[in-house]
């Protein structure tokens, strides 16, 4: 009797439970991690730019869908001078900023808000310049602050960009996600109440969607459309962000409807999801990069030979079967194929244990010393598995006779580890935020980037950053490209770094999601997608 | 108390062989026993028995078991996603585990039963405050207090031991102290009292026998809930940190495969369901025997 | 009975010292100061009297403790409430039907039962319950405690409540919502309830049934329904519910573990999230709460278990 009871009321619960895949103006995207902030100029981190770069801001340029050229966003044209030191951008009138209950615009977008945005970054005296900057990294100021002297109002919709040399990097500059319009009136209404802070957190841009409100405990953002768009206005009304860490939940949620759109599903199911008809894959070559770094101030670690034989211990093949599947492509060289600057000479990456055996015993190596795997519990984007990846480098070096040690840290521990200099080898993974070679080199090979920002190997020679240095400044593109060769070839042969894949960016969707747009280095892109009834 | 019928002069039997005589007569739990002597055995001598090192990495990922298409004979349940051999690292887990809770269960027992003797045969202010602080940890509750003793001493497999002892403990010293008291207060302890027996006299042949089948279901319950604790902060990542194999961590490293492979979420959660198991239906055996004894 | 009451009073004020002490140290740890040098008595009058406040602190994120430990317990013991709910519905009868047939077939079917429930390990049946949907092809959510298309406003803490009171907005479609998402963790942490149940109500009603006037009443002729209901029932009631006092602790802990694994919000999630994000005032703040309430709890329970069975007046402590 009780029984049948509790079966009726499943059947009943059953039948009034309905799935948000039934919806059709509401979007949910489940992504890997909840974002630092609202605001890709200050946080650099995939997560971030997923949830602002396209949905809550314009830029004043952005590429176009084949990423080779640039279309206008909320400059309608530009020219570059004869001279090539300065670009004059003409804005397009009538864009409304973001309407929210904490903030309501009085005026248009102008070229005051461009200043303003550009001014947090060029001037060290501007109020905002230091807020919020905790998790900042160094690309807030270089490459653009070294490249652009002043912006100057011609008049309210005419800005001009003076560069210290000549540059062409500049619109590139302008299309990457730091790139972003904020508005100056919000800025100085959130100064004039004392809380300069919010702007990063209370976002207003001119975007396609608004920010309606977010929960940091339970990974929840919350966007609407943003009515008074200038552009395509976007056809779902509720764009949901729903941070979901675990990699087979969101895979089981999207197969159930929970999600719409995930993020990185598990790679070992790719092939499965693959050969799923109601699952659409979008598979996106990146410059996002698994590496191990040496730490080349520890002992033993100063010896490149040491280092290069630790590289020959390795099995990529393996790890790139065992971790990545099919969703990361190995790789010999830090930078990805795609990239303009690649060097085709490469040398590549072998396998061979007793070359690497040889070569440590001509270089003395102690054995009998255990080396430090650090690397982090949570995985990341980089690495579908940073402790199974640990694990195998650990069977490598055991058979040839290297004992060591994996310590696997939280977030919190494993900064403070970093800081502290004390490992022998990380494993870790770097993003590229623009495509330019400078800015995956720089905070690996540069002696000013430190561990947090990426150079774990505490690399700092002579001879790289002066060429770091000079390729940024070179105006002839062959030459640049020249230097960044160059680079390479150093890289290879010093090995402060052991490249392990190269990740592709992987988001699946349901049959009736179309319209996805993932750029590999600003984002996804909500504005365009639709969502139709499931038949 | 004559069990031989055929030859009644036979000698008495002390309680020991007593209760042993009624539990053999119990065929389930004979066989748990068995069982978990073998598993007891699998934890000391785990080192002997690897069917492979646990390093051992072979070229095949992610194989089945045995007897499933795919299987091969060398890796008897399988491979896991790094091609390490399933069995050896279940043995191993077992090891952890099962070897960790043993431990923990005779530290807890020990250490419980002097404190909770000593408070019940003690009076006034110490006992009570022994008495309140207990009652204060007994109502916060064990995975919490896990919780915080780890947050304290930061994560590894000795100090999981250490919090879930310190979890358990005050409830076996809870449990002894009342039955200890409940003994006190019968007559046949006050007629040793007055016959001039020491306290630890009356320990050990007045009070003691008496009780002996509420300790035995006892430690059974301290040793089931170590079993299922271990394995909890295992599975949360508190226990070992991943790089042991204990049970719970086994499952937590591989919820990602679960679909591809979902028998390595599933042979380790099995082992920790016999190794309670077994361990329930034996001592349950013994506590049936321990009655049927006192009774007759 | 006053005199009981008091009593009861006198060690539960006893009993919240201790916890507040315990609460204080951890407090004190987490904020890095250490005892010695300080006169901590004073200290940890300034601490109780910030807690009787109720300022609880913030944490890392700037939320505030109080506040946010209450909202994940209320949501933990909505889920013990729901499961409890299904677990007697399901184990009393089948507790009763073994304790009255001791021996018989299916007392021995319904006590496996109860001893595989029992040995289960709990999280590892919950990991295998967030298989079944996408292996049986039923839509039953496995993660999180409720859609995030629904927004309901917190004014309880318990969703199910809060999800009736925000019906304006959603009508009855976030309320099923929530029933959806507390389904499959309510059936994991129900089926070590039964579990118990069974193992208690079988128990106590084997004690009663040997007692001498049951087999009075049954000498007199009294039907066993009547004699269930009205006689062994009666009797055996008490000592559940005492045991399952007892278990209280375990349930809840259970419950944060079951939480966990289907990414519920409540007790459980949030002190992990705590621990694992350094924020250790969250620690103090779960052992006042959760502690606080099973002490509480307890105590309610005793004073009617006092009311229904007399013989309980005498003890004197939590046992």
């Amino acid at each position: 009797m009780r029984f049948l009871f509790t079966i009726a009321m499943t059947l009943l619960l059953y039948g009034c439970y309905k799935n948000e895949s039934v919806i059709t103006d509401t979007l949910i995207y489940c992504s890997e991690a909840y974002p630092q902030s609202f605001n890709s100029q200050i946080s650099h981190d995939i997560s971030t730019l997923d949830a602002t770069t396209h949905q809550l801001y314009n830029r004043l340029v952005k590429f176009d869908a084949s990423g080779e050229s640039f279309i206008p966003d909320l400059a309608t044209h530009w020219q570059q001078s004869d001279d090539k030191l300065s670009f004059t951008f003409f804005l397009r009138k009538n864009v409304n900023f973001q309407h929210t209950d904490y903030f309501t615009p009085t005026r248009f977008f102008n070229a005051d808000d461009v200043i303003f945005s550009f001014q947090r970054m060029l001037e060290i005296n501007t109020p905002y310049n230091s807020i919020n900057r905790a998790g900042d990294s160094y690309f807030y100021n270089h490459p653009f602050t070294n490249l652009v002297a002043d912006v100057i109002k011609i008049d309210d919709y005419t800005v001009k960009f003076i560069l210290n040399e000549p540059d062409v990097t500049l619109l590139a500059n302008l299309a990457a996600h730091y790139g972003v319009i904020i508005s100056k009136q919000y800025g100085e209404k959130l100064l004039s109440i004392g809380h300069p802070e919010k702007i990063d957190y209370y976002p207003i841009g001119t975007g396609p969607y608004q920010f309606k409100n977010a929960n940091k405990r339970t990974g929840i953002i919350r966007y609407n459309a943003h009515p008074q768009y200038w552009g395509v206005r976007p056809s779902i009304k509720n764009l949901i962000f729903e941070v979901t860490t675990n990699k087979t939940k969101r895979h089981s949620k999207l197969l159930s409807g929970e999600c719409d759109i995930i993020t990185y599903p598990e790679p070992s199911q790719l092939d499965k999801m693959a050969a799923n008809p109601k699952i659409k894959l979008h598979r996106t070559a990146t410059d996002n990069l698994a590496l191990w770094s040496f730490n080349t101030v520890a002992a033993q670690f100063n010896n490149k030979n040491i280092r290069q034989a630790f590289s020959y211990a390795i099995d990529q093949k393996t790890i790139i079967e065992a971790i990545f599947f099919q969703s990361g492509n190995a790789t010999s060289s830090l930078l990805a194929e795609q990239s303009w600057a690649y060097n085709p000479k490469r040398i590549t990456l072998q396998y061979n244990p007793q070359l690497a055996l040889e070569m440590l015993k001509n270089n003395n190596f102690d054995f009998n010393k255990t080396i430090t795997i650090l690397t982090s519990i949570e995985n990341s984007v980089f690495n579908p598995n940073f402790h199974k990846t640990a694990e195998l480098i650990q069977i490598n070096l055991f058979d040839i006779g290297i004992k060591s040690e994996i310590i696997s840290l939280l977030p919190a521990a494993l900064e403070k580890r970093l800081a502290s200099g004390h490992y022998d080898t990380y494993l870790t993974g770097i993003n590229m935020p623009m495509n330019d070679p400078d800015s995956l080199f720089r905070p690996l090979l540069s002696c000013d980037a430190t561990v947090a920002e990426g150079n774990s190997s505490q690399w700092c020679s002579k001879r790289v950053q002066t060429l770091l240095d000079s390729a940024l400044l070179e105006s002839n593109f062959i030459k640049r490209i020249m230097s960044y060769y160059k680079l390479q070839e150093i890289t290879q042969q010093d090995r402060p770094y052991y490249p392990i894949a190269h990740v592709l960016r992987v988001d699946a969707s349901n049959q009736n999601i179309s319209g996805l747009r993932v750029d590999p280095l600003t984002g996804i892109d909500f504005q365009y997608i639709r969502k139709t009834e499931v038949n | 108390m004559l069990i031989n019928y055929e030859f009644n002069e036979d000698k008495i039997q002390s309680p020991l062989q007593y209760t042993w005589s009624i539990f053999k007569r119990n065929n389930i739990a004979i066989a748990a026993m068995w069982v978990a002597i073998i598993l007891v055995m699998i934890v000391i001598f785990a080192g002997y028995i690897l069917p492979n090192t646990p390093t051992t990495q072979v070229k095949q990922l992610l194989l089945p078991p045995y007897w499933i298409d795919g299987g091969v004979s060398d890796h008897f349940l399988g491979t896991d996603d790094l091609g390490r051999d399933t069995l050896t690292r279940l043995i191993q887990g077992i090891q952890l585990t099962l070897g960790g809770a043993l431990l923990l269960t005779l530290i807890v027992s020990i250490l419980g039963t002097i404190i909770g003797a000593t408070a019940a045969l003690t009076k006034g202010l110490k006992a009570s405050i022994l008495h309140h602080f207990l009652d204060a940890l007994l109502i916060i509750p064990t995975l919490l207090s896990a919780l915080i003793l780890i947050a304290i001493f930061g994560p590894s497999y000795e100090n999981c031991l250490i919090a879930v002892s310190l979890s358990l403990l005050p409830q076996f010293i809870r449990a002894i102290y009342i039955n200890i008291e409940n003994e006190l207060n019968k007559q046949y302890i006050i007629a040793l009292r007055l016959d001039g027996a020491a306290n630890i006299r009356l320990l050990r042949f007045g009070i003691f026998p008496n009780i002996l089948e509420s300790m035995v279901s006892l430690l059974n319950r301290i040793f089931s809930l170590a079993i299922l604790e271990i394995s909890t902060l295992g599975f949360l990542g508190f226990g070992t940190q991943f790089w042991d194999v204990e049970l719970g961590a086994l499952i937590a490293s591989s919820i990602g495969l679960i679909f591809s492979s979902p028998w390595l979420v599933l042979f380790p959660g099995i082992a920790i369901f016999i190794i309670v198991l077994v361990f329930n239906v034996f001592t349950e055996g013994l506590r049936h025997a321990v009655i049927e004894g006192e009774d007759e | 009975m006053l005199n009981y009451i008091s009593r009861r009073l006198n060690l539960l004020l006893i009993n919240a010292f201790i916890l507040t002490i315990i609460a204080f140290l951890l407090a004190q740890w987490s904020n890095g100061q250490s005892l010695t040098d300080t006169n901590y008595i004073i200290d940890y009058v300034k601490y109780i009297s910030a807690i009787l406040q109720g300022d609880w602190g913030s944490s890392i994120d700037n939320r505030l403790i109080l506040q946010q430990g209450l909202t994940a317990f209320a949501s933990t013991l909505e889920l013990c409430i729901i499961s409890f709910i299904t677990a007697a519905l399901i184990a009393i009868p089948l507790g009763i039907f073994a304790g009255f047939y001791p021996n018989h077939f299916l007392d021995y079917c319904i006590m496996t039962i109860a001893l595989i429930g029992l040995a289960i390990p709990i999280f590892w049946l919950a990991v295998i319950t967030t298989m079944l949907p996408r292996l049986t092809g039923i839509t039953l959510p496995i993660d999180g405690g409720i859609s995030p298309i629904f927004e309901v406003p917190v004014v309880s803490g318990f969703m199910l409540i809060d999800t009736l009171l925000a019906e304006d907005l959603y009508q009855l479609n976030a309320f099923y919502d929530r029933l959806a998402h507390l389904f499959l963790p309510s059936i994991v942490l129900s089926f070590f309830l039964i579990a118990e149940i069974i193992r208690l109500t079988r128990r106590s009603i084997t004690t009663v049934m040997k007692s001498n006037y049951i087999k009075a009443a049954y000498a007199n002729g009294l039907s066993k329904t009547r004699l269930v209901l009205h006689h062994v029932l009666k009797n055996a009631l008490p000592s559940i519910i005492h045991q399952l006092r007892l278990q209280l602790s375990t349930i809840i802990s259970f419950a944060m573990v079951i939480e966990i694994v289907f990414s519920l919000p409540g007790a459980g999630v949030w002190l992990l999230n705590s621990i694992k994000e350094e924020d250790y005032l969250a620690l103090p703040a779960a052992v006042l709460i959760i502690s606080g309430f099973i002490l509480l709890f307890s105590i309610f329970i005793d004073i009617f278990l006092m009311i229904i069975s007399p013989l309980k007046r005498k003890s004197l402590y939590v046992d």
